[in-house]
């Protein structure tokens, strides 16, 4: 087991819905049971964080991504934070598209408000929202000629995957769609009802005359829906190619709960699975959070308004508000291709070059094994494997304890680039 | 009758295919000595592949201006005959396309009508797979055509770079023996070391390659593969010569031209690179597409012209081989947001010095639809066979797992 004790448990659940589990954040749950652990986590206060007021058209969308990994970094409740990344990678959107920024902020409010909320819900009131109406075309779906863009994308990418829908089912689902407008001037979504079509659609065998909120109901309703997100956020949350007794079991959790996305979490983090062989070290970082994990623990450190940060966030291949696509981020093996990981390394020299004694203080005077050891339990990486560690130490070794920036930054440059530090 | 190499090769390969020594995707173990006489044959050919991702509207870039059905089904969308750049009588070029124009009238450029597949997905995601693995009837493929040709002819330890992506990734060089590294920028493609003193940078790299070897750990083994790829590859190309820049026009602020350039920089300095891969965004439009897709189309057309002209300046031209495609073209008719939906066939772009140019290809009829869309008239894996036998000397059978009608376009 590679998950054995009490410890490990809470390190893999905190890695899993934060971004740092360092031997302080641990010991804050210590008293508690594992289910006492992953209810404290779900049910941390709701943050609504409000987006930099004076956007407009014009604003660089960097403001935006700042004031989000900002977020990110600071917030008293990580899991929303991921949860609300993770929709956003899901209901995706894009600056390139939209245009302006202040209805993606408006949107990343919406995620945020839904991160752990009811599917059902987010659905409909994602169908809805200024950004998404622009960035798939429902804005301009019309009943004379529908644009089918919005409704292959929702039921394809959104709700259903691939092969639970017909084409027909994309051509009635975006005559039900039909009707929604965004008034750009006022960052308004209206109604009008005359490029509705009011008629019969036939989604799904069923015959009747769907509006968006009966027809995104019924595609939630489908079963292939539950299964589809129950999968999606196995995968994020524990292992790739789940089992299907355990996609089955948490699926259940799902729809008994009515879609609550914080009741599949639930089941998800009690698992066993969840703790097995499987899912240890199962999962590579984002870049976003591989760089707001590591930004958390230098908070002395302020890169976020850095521009190198953002080139180098573009490098390793994750910009929030600008996924390659609508299917969002290629997650994975993906984040490992050569020009990406080389942006993690050299964001790592460019921050372990701002250290200073004071950002993260070394102890010179213990032992190179100690110093290790301390080290890593600051950093939430005490797990090391020993091929790491080994190189650790020989490289403290070689390099003396004399020069205190040396080890400083050499140190954490190889720590935080190793093979490990890029996992979880 | 004489046999030329190719023949040998290829009917090599047909003949290990017919004693039943391959698997379903022809991934046999390629006898050595004829991998050999098959990369001896053209040492030196390159191909380029460019995708056009989110599904290029194919009837508005190679415009049927002389059929009265095209203008009926796009009233505001349709390209005006008088516009469109006349290839002949029937067919025209959108009007940003004018460097292609230029290509064509040259003889360089094969354009090729109703590239498609059977049983056509309209899924950008599933439809780009199929492109990129060339398997259209399986899922879960973990090879892309690339990565199979490449695992036929060489591996990533003899050479790191055989195959490179610029810019975005895809299935393409997915493959069970390499591993194709991904570059953007030549100066980040390393580790930096900023601020160390030149022994401690040395033990800092020392440490780094000694952290990214083998382990047990089935994800930690693929994050040090792949840090070994990167390390590989960056070794090499930071050695290679000096990367020159040929004051070439390609367009300013383009992603896309940047790639491009930057792999007419890698040919010119001799990389020993095969295969490149790399896409262009901004193909998905679906409302308001007139203006939309002209600009899509001038910024590729523009960095390609800028391309061609670099790798003859360079005296490198002959070498290349474009191959330019997207996940499918649009529905016939337009939507009422003055956009197409997803459709189906489009039109497979194949230029070099060594393409015979032309119009290929049999043009779907605009009227006989498969509810709503063109009906295919060539399998993009004809292309692909034409350009593994014929530009990149290698078995396409067994890249592709069958046999396709070769194209004379090479």
């Amino acid at each position: 087991m590679k998950i054995a004790t009490k410890e490990a448990k809470i390190q893999h659940l905190l890695r899993r819905t934060g971004f740092t589990a360092t031997k302080k954040q641990m010991a804050a749950f210590a008293s508690l049971t594992i289910p006492q652990v992953v209810d404290k986590l779900l049910n941390a206060p709701l943050q609504a964080p409000k987006p930099p007021e004076n956007l407009n058209e014009k604003s660089d969308v960097s403001v935006l991504v700042q004031w989000w990994l900002n977020t990110m970094i600071h917030t008293p409740n990580p899991l929303q934070e991921k949860m609300t990344l993770f929709w956003h990678g899901h209901f995706t959107s894009s600056f390139r598209k939209v245009r302006d920024i202040h209805l993606l902020a408006q949107q990343n409010v919406l995620l945020r408000k839904f991160a752990l909320g009811n599917f059902r819900e987010l659905t409909y009131n994602i169908t809805v929202d200024a950004a998404m109406l622009i960035y798939l075309d429902n804005n301009t779906n019309m009943k004379k000629s529908p644009n089918e863009n919005y409704a292959r994308e929702l039921m394809e990418l959104f709700t259903l995957g691939l092969g639970n829908y017909t084409e027909t089912d994309v051509k009635e689902v975006a005559r039900a769609l039909t009707g929604w407008q965004v008034k750009k001037a006022e960052r308004k979504v209206v109604y009008v009802p005359n490029i509705h079509d009011d008629g019969k659609k036939t989604i799904f065998r069923k015959t009747d005359t769907f509006d968006t909120r009966k027809t995104t109901d019924w595609i939630v309703a489908q079963p292939a829906c539950a299964t589809y997100i129950a999968t999606k956020l196995w995968k994020a949350f524990a292992y790739p190619n789940p089992e299907p007794s355990v996609i089955k079991f948490v699926t259940k959790a799902f729809i008994d709960s009515g879609y609550e996305i914080k009741a599949l979490l639930k089941a998800i983090f009690n698992s066993e699975a969840f703790y097995s062989d499987l899912a240890y070290r199962a999962q590579v970082l984002s870049p976003v959070e591989y760089t707001v994990g590591m930004l958390s623990l230098f908070p002395t450190i302020k890169l976020v308004e850095d521009k190198t940060t953002h080139a180098l966030l573009k490098e390793m291949g994750q910009v929030p508000f600008d996924p390659p696509n609508v299917s969002g981020w290629q997650s994975g093996p993906a984040w490992l291709n050569s020009a990406p990981l080389f942006g993690r390394f050299n964001f790592v020299d460019f921050l372990v070059d701002k250290l200073t004694d004071k950002d993260f203080p070394i102890n010179t005077s213990l032992a190179p094994t100690t110093l290790l050891n301390d080290v890593l339990d600051r950093l939430g990486l005490s797990d090391l494997s020993q091929q790491t560690r080994a190189e650790l130490e020989s490289y403290l070794k070689k390099s003396g304890l004399s020069n205190k920036e040396t080890i400083q930054h050499g140190l954490l440059h190889l720590l935080l680039i190793s093979p490990e530090a890029q996992v979880h | 009758m004489s046999i030329t190499r190719r023949d040998f090769v290829v009917k090599g390969g047909l003949g290990l295919l017919a004693l039943g020594l391959t698997g379903p995707l022809g991934l046999l173990e390629w006898d050595k000595h004829i991998a050999q006489i098959a990369s001896a044959a053209t040492p030196d050919n390159i191909l380029v592949v460019v995708q056009l991702s989110g599904g290029n509207d194919g009837l508005n870039t190679v415009i049927p201006h002389a059929q009265g059905v095209y203008y009926d089904n796009r009233p505001s969308l349709a390209i005006e005959q008088k516009n469109a750049l006349h290839l002949d009588k029937n067919f025209g070029l959108h009007p940003s396309l004018t460097n292609l124009k230029k290509i064509y009238d040259g003889g360089k450029l094969a354009i090729l009508n109703g590239v498609g597949y059977p049983n056509p997905n309209r899924s950008h995601f599933r439809s780009m797979e199929i492109w990129q693995t060339a398997v259209p009837d399986k899922l879960d493929v973990q090879t892309g055509w690339l990565g199979r040709y490449l695992d036929l002819t060489t591996t990533s330890d003899k050479n790191p770079v055989a195959a490179l992506t610029v810019g975005a990734g895809s299935k393409v060089f997915l493959a069970k023996k390499n591993d194709a590294p991904m570059i953007t920028y030549p100066d980040m493609f390393k580790l930096v070391v900023r601020k160390a003193s030149v022994t401690d940078k040395q033990r800092r790299l020392e440490a780094f390659t000694n952290m990214y070897t083998k382990t047990p750990d089935p994800l930690l083994s693929l994050v040090t593969a792949k840090g070994k790829t990167a390390i590989k590859a960056s070794d090499k190309i930071q050695s290679a010569p000096r990367l020159t820049t040929s004051s070439s026009g390609y367009p300013a602020g383009s992603a896309f031209g940047n790639h491009l350039e930057l792999i007419a920089q890698f040919i010119g300095a001799g990389l020993p690179t095969r295969t490149y891969f790399t896409m262009l965004d901004g193909f998905d439009d679906h409302s308001n597409e007139k203006d939309e897709h002209a600009l899509a189309l001038k910024e590729f057309d523009n960095a390609l012209g800028a391309f061609y002209d670099d790798l003859v300046k360079r005296g490198v031209a002959n070498r290349v081989t474009v191959l330019v495609y997207s996940e499918f073209g649009r529905r016939v008719k337009e939507n009422a947001s003055n956009g197409t939906d997803h459709g189906t066939a489009g039109p497979v772009f194949v230029l070099g010095q060594g393409v015979k140019g032309g119009l290929y290809g049999q043009m779907p009829s605009l009227t006989q639809l498969d509810s709503g869309d063109l009906k295919y008239t060539v399998d993009f894996r004809s292309v692909y066979s034409t350009l593994l036998d014929k530009w990149l000397n290698a078995p396409s059978k067994d890249v592709l797992g069958s046999s396709f009608e070769t194209l004379k376009f090479l």
